[in-house]
């Protein structure tokens, strides 16, 4: 083999300097956590950058106390390019943070931070023909419920102590860069003690076996249902760990991976990034980071379970729901009539979708719900085929549509309704309201 | 089969009462049932829903329907009474924007100009 020539060598040392600038950008800007210790918040994340820099970045900071907001995303294409873009991103992110905080005197809504944010930076991904793919998570503990906004990511990995089970719960909007603007959909769900939280990046979920077979969104959650839990650092570490062996030591791509377990005792002493390679924790530098003032005392809690028998041709199930769910909010004492009659109907349209579009045979279902901090929130548990929630027709009255309308019952009760599957044929559709 | 229901006319106008307590996927189609095959004939209807206490999204649908086929065939519907969460469910989705909502048969009967010596 020749040697190579002078205009090869220096190609060569540019291609490396535009990496090694690339992974500096990445290492300096892309991933940013405040990792002070939160009171009943216990989290940890890695970023391990690939030998070519992908255009991975996290961020990981509470923008008020009881709240710890989340934002993961992958930009198309490799390198400084990829890099570039980040920070372009990520600074549209943290300037409409800025903007939207100062506005309402409080931390934003996601969607609205979303839309603000894609409205500066759409411009830049569209002229350079990129996208990217995000999700924004954030926990209110206070409610006991996470919010995200979904942008064509990996998606979030639920694992419920309780029953050890997992969801994988997705959005459904585009990535940045695919249009102008979009209207975001803003998801919420209940967590409970012990629940972990798991965002990750394809590096993980994309990561090749010897075979060419994808490490796959299925292994993440068996692995969270065996060590679920486990501290928040080993989780990390232990996915760090378990992917590296199903790849061989070698990823292609970015791995980053954030958790994030509600309810527990603080760990996050111990949240030092997975390896020294993963880039400087933000809030670090300068003084010991000030201790964080204790929480305010959970508010008052009203749930309830019900185990309901869908028999083709029998309203019973959705009479016990509704009977049961109104007394809740009856007992609560602060709901008024109408948005009880609201809540009540949606739940039971909830049911009704499930028995005309998933058991039409008839099943089990089991029904939870929970009033906490004026939310309410509904969970449906099945085992069922797929179907897709978001094609069920939207009715409009004024149209005279002779059917359809339990759609819009759900979306104009609730502000948030989605579908997310576990192992299987597990699915759960989560619903939930903001009272007032 | 259909669900039991009153049906008078008062003064020109028929007024429908369906006695079911819940209006759900298992009797959406047929509580209505008795009006559907009439409401070519075109005629005014006070639907008195002072009895139902639940309805869902088919029931609503068949309501729907039955208001679109009496305007297609020159009558008009007026809903009765409706309980508060019937009322809810109508709110939600705009349906007076298609259908009167009246807080008696009396107040539906007066506004359809077929007040009866019984009428309320």
């Amino acid at each position: 083999m020749n040697a190579p020539s002078g205009c090869e060598e220096r190609l060569r040392l540019a291609l490396a300097a535009e990496a090694d600038a690339g992974a500096r950008l990445q290492a300096a800007v892309l991933i940013g956590v405040d990792a002070r210790p939160r009171p009943g918040l216990d989290f940890a994340f890695a970023a391990l950058p690939s030998s070519s820099v992908a255009g991975d970045f996290l961020d990981i900071q509470s923008l008020r106390e009881g709240s710890l907001d989340l934002l993961i995303g992958d930009v198309m294409g490799k390198g400084m390019e990829a890099a570039t873009l980040g920070v372009v991103l990520k600074h549209a992110f943290l300037r409409a943070q800025a903007r939207l905080a100062l506005r309402y005197g409080a931390p934003p809504r996601l969607d609205e931070l979303c839309a603000e944010a894609e409205a500066s930076a759409s411009a830049h991904f569209i002229a350079r023909r990129s996208i990217a793919t995000l999700a924004y998570l954030r926990i209110c503990e206070r409610e006991g419920l996470y919010e995200f906004v979904d942008c064509g990511h990996t998606g979030i990995v639920h694992y419920r102590a309780a029953d050890r089970g997992c969801r994988l719960v997705k959005g459904a909007d585009m990535p940045f860069g695919f249009a102008e603007s979009q209207a975001f959909r803003r998801y919420l769900a209940p967590y409970r003690p012990g629940d972990a939280l798991l965002l990750f990046s394809d590096g993980l979920s994309e990561c090749e076996g010897s075979g060419g077979e994808p490490f796959g969104e299925e292994r993440i959650m068996r692995y969270l249902r065996a060590r679920g839990g486990q501290s928040a650092r080993a989780i990390v570490d232990g996915l760090v760990r378990v992917g590296s062996d199903y790849a061989s030591g070698a990823f292609k791509d970015d791995l980053t991976l954030a958790c994030v377990r509600a309810g527990m005792p603080s760990a996050s002493d111990d949240n030092a990034p997975a390896s020294a390679e993963a880039g400087p924790v933000e809030g670090e530098a300068g003084s010991a980071p000030a201790p964080a003032p204790a929480p305010a005392p959970a508010p008052a809690e009203r749930s309830g379970r019900l185990r309901l028998v869908l028999e083709p041709g029998s309203g019973r199930a959705g009479e016990r729901l509704r009977s049961a769910v109104a007394a809740a909010l009856r007992a609560d004492g602060q709901v008024d009539g109408e948005t009880a009659a609201e809540i009540v109907l949606a739940c039971h349209e909830a049911l009704e979708n499930i028995q005309r579009y998933a058991l039409v045979d008839g099943g089990h279902c089991l029904a939870s719900w929970r009033l906490r901090g004026r939310v309410f929130c509904l969970e449906l548990d099945y085992r069922g085929p797929d179907y897709d929630w978001l094609s069920v027709p939207e009715a409009d009255a004024s149209n005279f549509s002779p059917r359809g309308y339990g759609r819009a019952i759900i979306d104009k009760a609730m502000d948030s309704a989605f579908l997310c599957a576990g192992f299987g044929d597990e699915k759960t559709l989560v619903m939930a309201r903001r009272l007032a | 089969m259909s669900e039991p229901y009153e049906l008078n006319e008062r003064g020109g106008a028929l007024v429908f009462k369906p006695l079911a307590k819940t209006v759900d996927q298992t009797n959406a189609d047929s509580f209505l049932a008795p009006l559907a095959a009439r409401a070519a004939e075109g005629f005014k209807l006070a639907l008195d829903l002072s009895e139902l206490r639940f309805l869902n999204s088919a029931g609503l649908g068949a309501v729907v329907m039955l208001v679109r086929d009496l305007k297609q065939a020159g009558g008009e519907l007026r809903i009765c009474a409706p309980t508060p969460t019937v009322r809810a469910l109508f709110k939600m989705v705009r349906l007076e924007n298609i259908a009167a909502i009246d807080d008696s048969v009396a107040d539906a009967l007066r506004a359809f100009g077929a007040e009866g010596p019984e009428g309320g």
